[in-house]
């Protein structure tokens, strides 16, 4: 059998305090998230977190702690926090800071507390003694720093004399803050982005689907916590980024909400929106689907891009991946979760669940489609409608209507079954109007038909009179040919009153001369020629 | 423990009779009648000594500290956001005096200052001469320090149209008596005077003439007061806010070398339809409005020209109730 180890006090130096921190905490921000993960432990309904050059302020309304919790907290890497209920649970957070700022402040009470107690870390006298101990370990001198030493020496626990509590919460003021964070700890933007990341914040109010996906986050007991941010004199309420302008048209598919298990285990749920117009969304960040833990996100919005069979629905979709289950953790570096039995089980249920979604959304786009078809086609419809009576001489043209006519009948058919469900009376106006269309279209060309059949007669009979000579009647009507309605009234010796002339001249003049084109006009001459011949041999 | 221990403001007895026997009444009195919650902006030093006090009564502080003399010039402000922090206040603390900040839209750090809702009780303080211009801190621009007094009734009037309200504020006003002879006469003489303040200027030169040069030290209060009181009319004319001043409180700090002026101010912003503001009372200058802070509290104290008459009110609440009726309907202020 092998010898133990024993290991005292002197086998633990004083080093492993910023191994520790650094290595946990590599984002500077990442002390925030902590703070701010012990305030939601603590049950609170709202946080404040206020930075400015010199000091960073996370404040709850939580339930605090009293004296002898508030030892327990300073312990380093003991935690009487329960893995499955709270985030934080590795006893480790508190000393987050360390590479933030020289010195913690945090004020803390219960409700049944008569004083507020206070946990103070002087983290800059580590860092000097610490330094210290490198110089002494140069001149082969022996360490002298002892974790446990050290930490006897910068942290305490008092009650706090000034009693800055005067109600249940906790207050943690981190001064001095090192100079190396103050651009990004003072850089709103990125300091939003970060808290979207790692905190359950609410939706924007103006969202209009912020009450139906906050309802259902209610329903399934995960928490929400309201975060004001102050950094210099701008402050705000921070919330989750969705806003009704990243959809195409405003938003008008209300979430689905989907929940997602085997026949072993539920994993969590997710609520997704997809845009409204068949188009990928506008605001690339907000792409794809965010798995969320706790308020922390797991990776990025591309984590389940691949298991879409068609990626542009990844593009095309928002919305998060709300994880409940205790056995699902986030591993450190928050990118996937800790690998244990539980995550590849969660991971054999994606295709599942993203093949869900896929057809819903796929139903609601082929609505969208046709809806977006049947609307485009009324417009087209209303249009030629109105153009036909204006073109029903103009055979070119009317052919033309004709095929574009064929063409929408067969869009119409191919949508006829969603569109009687979703847009009946819209579908019924089109298929109408199409009909309409349709038969005038119809009538129009058969009329040009025997205008053409009628022009070749003429043609073959001026084919003919050319070659023979000319009858008296002929010659005749040659030598007069009509300038105009009356004068052609005149040469048949057609009679009317005074009223009747006055009315053919405007007609002649305001109306046909405008309307048709010469050729037309005279063409309009020889039909009523035609039809005054036949009546005069009759 | 904190290891900074130094604070950038140092209070004394006179001081302190000023803050709680002159403003605190006053201001309990309108936050307790018209149920109003400060938004704080001023100098409250290190230690919050007034933002302790009124603590109940303050919404939000807006602060300015001074650059400390020490090698780490940040510490005072350092201190200041701590313990404003540890207050638990909903603050803003600016590096720089209020006038650089105020007129350069920055601090020494360079954090942006921009004013965003109506400020409803100013307590400033102008420690150095008042006519004295500002090192700033780019070097380009040079202002006066009282310039920084027409940049926040700007400020205030753009707020309260974007907002609406609250349409009143508090003006507590400190300022050292000491300026120099010939430009306080130079002002004095100019034409572009008001009637009111050529009228008191040549009462209290008859009894009492300024020299024609060399700094007045805590002497000739009457022609600080002329001046301030010129000066104030037309920047509050301007944006077309209507003033209560209080009487002129007078006090030695630290030094007995010059004394300090206080005033207090309520103002509340006109409507478009009445353009010409009011101030109260109509003859300030001449009327009796001095005060003195000794050892046995707040005594009248005339300056040359004014009536003297001790029958008269020393509370700030007697003298706000007297023009309440302008300020106020139905219970709110108006």
């Amino acid at each position: 059998m092998p010898d133990r180890v024993k290991f005292s006090k002197q086998d633990i130096g004083g080093e492993i305090l910023p191994i520790l921190t650094t290595g946990l905490y590599r984002n500077k921000l990442d002390a925030l998230r902590e703070y701010i993960q012990n305030s939601i432990d603590a049950k609170c309904k709202k946080i404040e977190l206020v930075i400015d050059p010199d000091t960073i302020m996370v404040e709850d309304d939580g339930a605090g702690m009293n004296f002898d919790e508030a030892k327990i907290a300073i312990k380093l890497g003991i935690s009487e926090k329960n893995p499955k209920e709270d985030v934080g649970f590795r006893g480790i957070g508190i000393y987050s800071a360390y590479n933030l700022c020289d010195c913690l402040d945090i004020y803390t009470r219960t409700e049944s507390d008569t004083n507020c107690n206070l946990i103070h870390i002087d983290f800059r006298s580590a860092r000097l003694e610490l330094a210290k101990d490198q110089e002494r370990k140069k001149h082969n001198m022996p360490t002298n720093v002892y974790l446990e030493k050290l930490l006897e020496n910068i942290v305490y626990v008092d009650v706090d004399k000034e009693n800055t509590l005067t109600r249940a919460g906790t207050r943690a003021i981190m001064s001095d803050l090192l100079d190396e964070v103050y651009d990004e700890l003072n850089n709103w933007d990125k300091v939003v982005s970060y808290l979207r990341d790692v905190v359950p914040l609410p939706f924007r109010e103006d969202f209009k689907y912020a009450s139906v996906i906050q309802e259902k986050f209610k329903e399934a007991d995960y928490k929400i916590v309201p975060v004001t941010l102050q950094i210099g004199n701008i402050r705000e309420e921070i919330t989750r980024p969705y806003y009704n302008e990243m959809f195409d048209h405003g938003g008008k598919h209300p979430p689905e909400f989907f929940e997602i298990s085997d026949e072993r285990q539920h994993y969590g749920f997710a609520w997704v929106c997809v845009n409204d117009a068949r188009r990928v969304l506008k605001d690339t960040t907000l792409r794809g689907l965010l798995i969320k833990k706790f308020g922390f996100s797991i990776s990025d919005r591309n984590y389940l891009a691949p298991y879409f069979a068609r990626t542009v629905f990844h593009r095309r979709i928002t919305g998060e991946v709300i994880i409940q289950n205790e056995e699902l953790m986030p591993n450190a570096a928050r990118s996937d979760f800790e690998p244990n039995s539980t995550r590849q089980a969660f991971i054999r249920t994606l295709p599942k669940f993203i093949g869900q979604l896929s057809t819903w959304a796929n139903q609601i786009q082929e609505k969208d489609k046709a809806r977006e078809v049947l609307a485009d086609i009324l417009i087209v419809l209303r249009i030629i409608n109105k153009e036909l009576p204006s073109i029903r001489r103009d055979k070119e043209r009317l052919l033309a209507r004709n095929n574009l006519l064929y063409s929408i009948d067969l869009q119409l058919k191919a949508h006829a079954k969603t569109l009687k469900d979703i847009e009946a009376k819209d579908y019924e106006e089109a298929a109408i109007l199409l009909k309409e269309c349709q038969d005038f279209v119809k009538s129009a060309l058969i009329e040009r038909q025997k205008d053409q059949k009628k022009m070749e007669q003429r043609v073959v009979k001026s084919i003919q009179r050319e070659a023979a000579p000319a009858t008296e009647s002929e010659k005749e009507r040659t030598k007069d040919i009509p300038k105009n309605i009356l004068d052609l009234l005149e040469i048949y010796g057609i009679q009317t009153s005074e009223e009747m002339t006055g009315f053919l001249k405007l007609l002649d003049e305001n109306y046909l001369r405008v309307t048709f084109s010469d050729e037309e006009y005279s063409e309009m001459m020889d039909n009523l020629r035609d039809y005054l011949d036949e009546q005069v041999e009759l | 423990m904190s290891k900074l221990n130094s604070s950038s403001f140092q209070d004394n007895p006179n001081k302190k009779i000023v803050r709680e026997d002159w403003n605190t009444p006053f201001l309990r009195y309108i936050h307790d009648k018209y149920n109003i919650k400060y938004r704080y902006m001023g100098f409250p030093g290190t230690d919050l000594i007034d933002v302790r006090l009124w603590k109940d009564m303050i919404e939000e502080v807006i602060a300015f500290e001074l650059l400390s003399p020490e090698v780490d010039y940040r510490i005072w402000v350092k201190q200041l956001r701590l313990n404003l922090k540890k207050l638990g206040i909903q603050g803003v603390a600016y590096l720089g005096s209020f006038e650089e900040v105020v007129i350069l839209g920055k601090d020494y750090d360079g954090l942006p200052y921009k004013q965003n809702k109506v400020i409803t009780l100013y307590n400033l303080d102008f420690c150095n001469e008042i006519g004295s211009s500002i090192e700033t801190i780019d070097h380009r621009k040079k202002a006066l320090r009282y310039e920084a007094i027409r940049v926040i009734l700007r400020d205030q009037k753009r707020c309260f149209q974007k907002t609406g309200e609250p349409s009143y504020f508090i003006i507590l006003l400190t300022i050292r008596n000491q300026i120099d002879a010939g430009k306080i006469k130079k002002f004095l003489s100019s034409s572009n005077l008001l009637a009111e303040t050529s009228s008191y200027c040549s009462i209290c030169e008859s009894i009492n003439p300024i020299p024609e040069s060399g700094p007045l030290v805590g002497t000739h209060a009457w022609s600080l007061k002329a001046f301030l009181y010129d000066t104030l009319i037309g920047y509050f004319k301007n944006p077309n806010i209507s003033t209560l001043f209080f009487p002129v409180v007078k006090y030695y700090g630290r030094s007995r070398r010059s004394p300090m002026f206080h005033w207090m101010m309520f103002c509340k912003f006109g409507f478009e339809e009445s353009a010409n503001p009011n101030f109260f009372p109509a003859r300030y200058l001449e009327t009796i409005n001095s005060l003195c802070v000794d050892s046995s509290g707040i005594n009248i104290r005339c300056e040359p020209g004014e009536t003297e008459n001790n029958s008269q009110d020393l509370s700030p609440v007697g003298w706000f109730q007297q023009f309440e009726s302008f300020f106020s309907s139905n219970g709110r202020l108006v």
